[in-house]
């Protein structure tokens, strides 16, 4: 307490001394006032702030209005911090590579900034780089076709997609042509009727009501040639059906036992009646991510630009029975022509380069420096004069003679879609197709080869035959390619799948080698897991 | 707090939560330094609310979204505030003879009296030679024949103003009127309430402010929501029943339920429709971050009295795939007065799931032209019985026991239907066939870390 005495009296209350001392001590420098205060202070501050309209350009706002619990200003520039809002998301959206809608932001700043520098060099820049690499990745995708690299050819038609969103045909492989289809298309041939469809696509006149139905069609209903049909893919109904399709299938496959000798066969056999539609194998693994299940992708059917890779794999045992050179370049001689072509193309060389026609179709249509989406509509485009024709169709007679069969094919259709008339251009694609068939056949690729069969008209040569029997033996390969499903299905843990799919092989090919064992493995192991669980 | 499809249920969320806040403090008023600091909550509560430029708290009217519609049973009035002028309309009172219509320059005026305009006899009245940019207020009241006041409709205020839309080629500005969310600026100008999330994802908004500019983007700007990084992909969820009381496998419980919708909320999860689904599925649209949808199976009535309110509440739209044989057929099963009240309540979409619930693979001893005609039977006739029934026309269906073959989605597309889904797990990229989606079954067993686990919304497997 000396320090009561000493002081001044200021300074003895504030020590708590004297009469009002202790009183000073705990109400004006206690805790409960600083706090007060403090609340007091910091509720004024944030008043002032919150009675300031907004953050940005505060003298631009008239005074707020009141309008129930909510107060609205009205700004004298309603679309006031749009430009810097939209630059900084645009600029993060750069940075994140989502280059659509940093697109689509940058475009917002330019409409309401005509002249800023920044908005308009950004688009153009992602404009072309979209451009650009939109044609690279579909470019690369169709390398990867050629390949019969289906699942790479998949990512590399999404990486198209993703940078240009209005690409039909990326689009329509993405999502139909690599992707399960149940629906296949049947081109009409002559003679065809409701019940001959049925015979040919499914080996049993029976299911003719599926094609009247799919068709809306009648029993005896005369038929087009060349018109498209609709018809199921009945391959996994089929399977379910044991005593039927034990009969359809040995209908179906007479040369079951010398299958590579039969490969190897170039010379046509003889003609049996004309098919179209092939039953095609079911893949092994779905390019997607998604483990869905195998399907068959459909038979490509002639039409224009779809034509359909089929996603299984080619035998390799076969391919390397027949080795043939890769590149165009080692294409020995062919016989050269005089400059108009006649009327039948000279028989194609046994060795020849292997290209697939939608990939030839493609890169036709990227070499031209075309944009991606033009491939699909360039018929569209101007008019074409007959000089025209006949430099497109000259140039297309080149490219056969040279071996290059895709190539002409797909040139030789470009002059057909500007004048579908052109007898020559006709004779160039189906001779081109028929070529590019047989090359196929000799590299054991059957699927391939029945695309491009397909691709010819059905009359010419003895294409539909060819066809017919590549799709028999075809069947063949569906155990494998079921039996890799289940390996799939296996390594990804879907136990149940794997073994429905194992059992599809079984009852395809009874004598497989790995299927029963690895069967009772998975039944075993599903077995166990139940026990535990 | 706002991320739903739906808005409004929501909205009630932060003021209960401030309203406990302060109830709380009222415990310490009798000990002095305790009742300082709560009153210094209290105080810093009650100016941080406004001090969210964001979220202003708009009185949501009828156009609120998929939900608000439903709901609202207060008779209503509605204001569109025009350059110079601002058009009343209200709901109609059939007892009514004539209304009143009173209008003033502040709130507290027109809740009292304002200048009134008298012997209207139809529930709108547009209000001329208003002054832009100022604020009016209105209130109706309705009398009947012999004098009686009826109707209590609410105050509502509007400000008159040249409200502007500017088109450029693949978006459009819109300067938002005051009573604008952004489900009410995709109702007008996307046709989908439901798209809302769209207009807030491109503008990197949280809510929509008056007369500040908002982007709506006329397209989708990513469709497929795929981009070079990656790619966005939608779990299905797919319910069966639902009991209050136990849980088996088919049955999920109530409580579970709820969880599990609360769990999709709190973090942050965006239901979407059906139909948003399908058009991403065709690559026509994009979907928002976080993307899931709902749906139930076989048409259980827990459906109608369990899960219709919890889906309300949360603003979540859901899909029921019903198959015929089984409405009207019991005690646990939906009647058809319910099938058409969850139709009507436009947060159940109804869809179809087959007639009888058959397995569509072909079954043994089945012969071909009795399994086709079968399958025919069970996918058309289900659809024509729900038309006449409910006059829904539905576009989708659900294979059941999600069990299907080729000849199966052949038909599905055949016949009609836009898409179909299997019980095959996983999350959809919108590369997956139309007529093989997957969904991902919720048991009644599972636990919410099962749950979460199937909601699987980025990948970029495909395109690394």
């Amino acid at each position: 307490m000396s320090s009561c005495t000493r002081n001044s009296r200021a300074v003895r209350y504030w020590k708590g001394c004297g009469p009002l001392g202790p009183w000073v001590k705990r109400w004006v420098l206690g805790f409960q006032t600083i706090v007060l205060v403090g609340a007091m202070l910091f509720l004024a501050v944030l008043f002032l702030a919150v009675g300031a309209p907004a953050p940005a350009g505060a003298s631009s706002h008239t005074k707020g209005q009141k309008l129930g619990s909510l107060r609205v200003t009205i700004p004298k520039d309603t679309s006031q911090g749009v430009v810097q809002r939209f630059r900084r998301l645009a600029r993060g959206d750069d940075k994140k590579r989502l280059w659509q809608r940093a697109l689509l932001r940058w475009k917002v700043v330019a409409a309401y900034a005509p002249k800023d520098k920044e908005a308009a060099n950004r688009i153009e820049a992602i404009e072309t780089w979209q451009e650009k690499q939109a044609a690279k990745h579909l470019a690369i995708a169709s390398a990867h076709l050629k390949k019969k690299n289906y699942g790479q050819a998949f990512k590399s038609f999404l990486r198209t997609l993703a940078y240009d969103g209005k690409n039909h045909m990326a689009l329509s492989m993405v999502k139909f042509d690599l992707n399960a289809r149940s629906l296949q298309a049947y081109r009409v041939v002559k003679g065809d009727s409701p019940v001959r469809i049925a015979k040919k696509a499914y080996n049993d006149a029976d299911l003719v009501f599926l094609v009247q139905y799919f068709n809306n069609l009648k029993r005896n209903a005369r038929l087009t040639p060349g018109t498209t049909l609709n018809i199921p893919v009945m391959a996994d109904v089929l399977v379910s059906r044991p005593a039927q399709v034990a009969v359809a299938k040995s209908k179906r496959t007479p040369p079951r036992a010398p299958r590579a000798t039969a490969q190897a066969a170039t010379p046509p056999r003889a003609p049996s009646p004309p098919a179209q539609a092939a039953t095609p194998p079911r893949a092994p693994s779905p390019p997607a991510g998604a483990k869905s299940e195998s399907t068959p992708p459909v038979a490509a059917a002639g039409t224009t630009q779809a034509a359909t890779p089929p996603r299984a794999p080619s035998p390799p045992a076969v391919a390397k029975a027949q080795p043939v050179p890769k590149e165009p370049s080692v294409t020995p001689a062919a016989t050269p022509a005089a400059t108009p072509p006649p009327q039948e193309p000279p028989p194609a060389p046994t060795i020849v380069p292997s290209e697939s026609t939608l990939v030839a179709a493609l890169e036709a249509g990227a070499g031209a420096g075309s944009a991606l989406g033009d491939l699909a509509s360039s018929s569209g485009e101007s008019e074409y004069s007959s000089s025209e024709a006949e430099i497109g169709v000259r140039h297309a007679q080149r490219l056969y003679e040279d071996g290059q069969f895709a190539d002409a094919a797909a040139q030789a259709e470009s002059v057909l879609e500007d004048d579908p008339t052109n007898t020559k251009a006709k004779n160039l694609v189906n001779s081109s197709y028929y070529a590019l068939g047989q090359e196929q056949v000799e590299k054991g690729d059957k699927l391939a080869a029945i695309q491009a069969f397909s691709r010819a008209e059905e009359n010419y040569k003895d294409s539909a035959a060819r066809k017919t029997s590549l799709a028999g033996d075809l069947q063949d390969q569906q155990a494998e390619v079921h039996y890799i499903a289940g390996v799939t299905f296996y390594l990804a843990e879907d136990l149940d799948n794997a073994i429905r799919e194992w059992e599809e092989v079984v009852r395809l090919d009874p004598a497989h080698l790995q299927a029963p064992k690895d069967l009772a493995n998975a039944r075993a192991l599903k077995a166990k897991l139940a026990q535990v669980q | 707090m706002r991320f739903s499809v739906a808005t409004g249920t929501d909205a009630g969320f932060p003021e209960r939560e401030m309203a406990r806040g302060e109830r709380g403090s009222g415990r310490g008023r009798l000990c002095g330094p305790l009742l300082v600091w709560a009153l210094g909550l209290a105080f810093l509560l009650g100016a941080c609310a406004p001090a969210e430029p964001e979220k202003p708290e708009i009185p949501r009217k009828g156009i609120s979204g998929i939900l608000g519609r439903a709901e609202i049973k207060q008779d209503r009035l509605t204001t569109w505030a025009e350059d110079s002028r601002i058009l009343v309309t209200w709901s109609h009172k059939t007892e009514v003879a004539s209304y009143t219509l009173f209008w003033a320059d502040t709130h507290e005026e027109a809740e009292s009296g304002g200048t009134a305009i008298e012997g209207l006899t139809k529930a709108r009245f547009e209000h001329k030679e208003l002054e832009n940019g100022k604020t009016y207020y209105y209130r109706v009241q309705g009398f009947t024949k012999a004098g009686k006041p009826v109707g209590t409709y609410p105050v509502v205020g509007d400000i008159p103003y040249q409200y502007e839309t500017r088109r450029f080629p693949g978006f459009m500005a819109v300067t938002p009127r005051v009573h604008d969310t952004f489900a009410s600026l995709a109702e007008r100008y996307l046709k989908d309430p439901a798209k809302d999330w769209m207009i807030r994802e491109f503008n990197d908004l949280t809510s929509v402010t008056p007369f500040r500019v908002v982007m709506i983007p006329l397209e989708s700007y990513e469709p497929g929501s795929l981009t070079r990084e990656g790619y966005r992909t939608v779990p299905i969820l797919a319910y069966h029943n639902i009991s209050r009381i136990k849980a088996s496998r088919m049955s999920v419980l109530a409580t579970e339920f709820e969880r599990q919708m609360a769990y999709l909320r709190q973090n942050r999860f965006q239901v979407i429709t059906l139909r948003q689904f399908v058009d991403f599925l065709e690559f026509k649209g994009q979907v928002p971050e976080k993307a899931v949808v709902i749906t139930f199976d076989d048409g259980w009535r827990s459906t109608y009295e369990i899960a219709l309110p919890v889906l309300k509440r949360y603003g979540y739209p859901a899909t029921l795939f019903v198959y015929t044989d089984l409405v009207g057929s019991g005690r646990k099963a939906l009647s058809w007065a319910q099938v058409r009240s969850i139709e009507k309540s436009g947060v159940i979409d109804v869809q179809c799931h087959t007639k009888s619930h058959r397995n569509l693979q072909m079954q043994p001893g089945e012969d071909m032209t009795g399994y086709f005609k079968a399958l025919v039977q069970e996918m058309k006739d289900s659809r024509e019985l729900l038309r006449s029934k409910t006059g829904k026309n539905c576009t989708y269906l659900a294979y059941p026991y999600g069990a299907y073959n080729h000849l199966v989605t052949a038909l599905a597309e055949e016949i009609g239907y836009r898409a179909a889904f299997t019980v095959r797990r996983g999350s959809n990229p919108f590369f997956v066939s139309n007529y093989r989606v997957l969904r991902s079954l919720v048991f009644g067993e599972d636990d919410l870390e099962t749950f979460a686990a199937g909601l699987m919304t980025y990948d970029d497997k495909v395109v690394k």
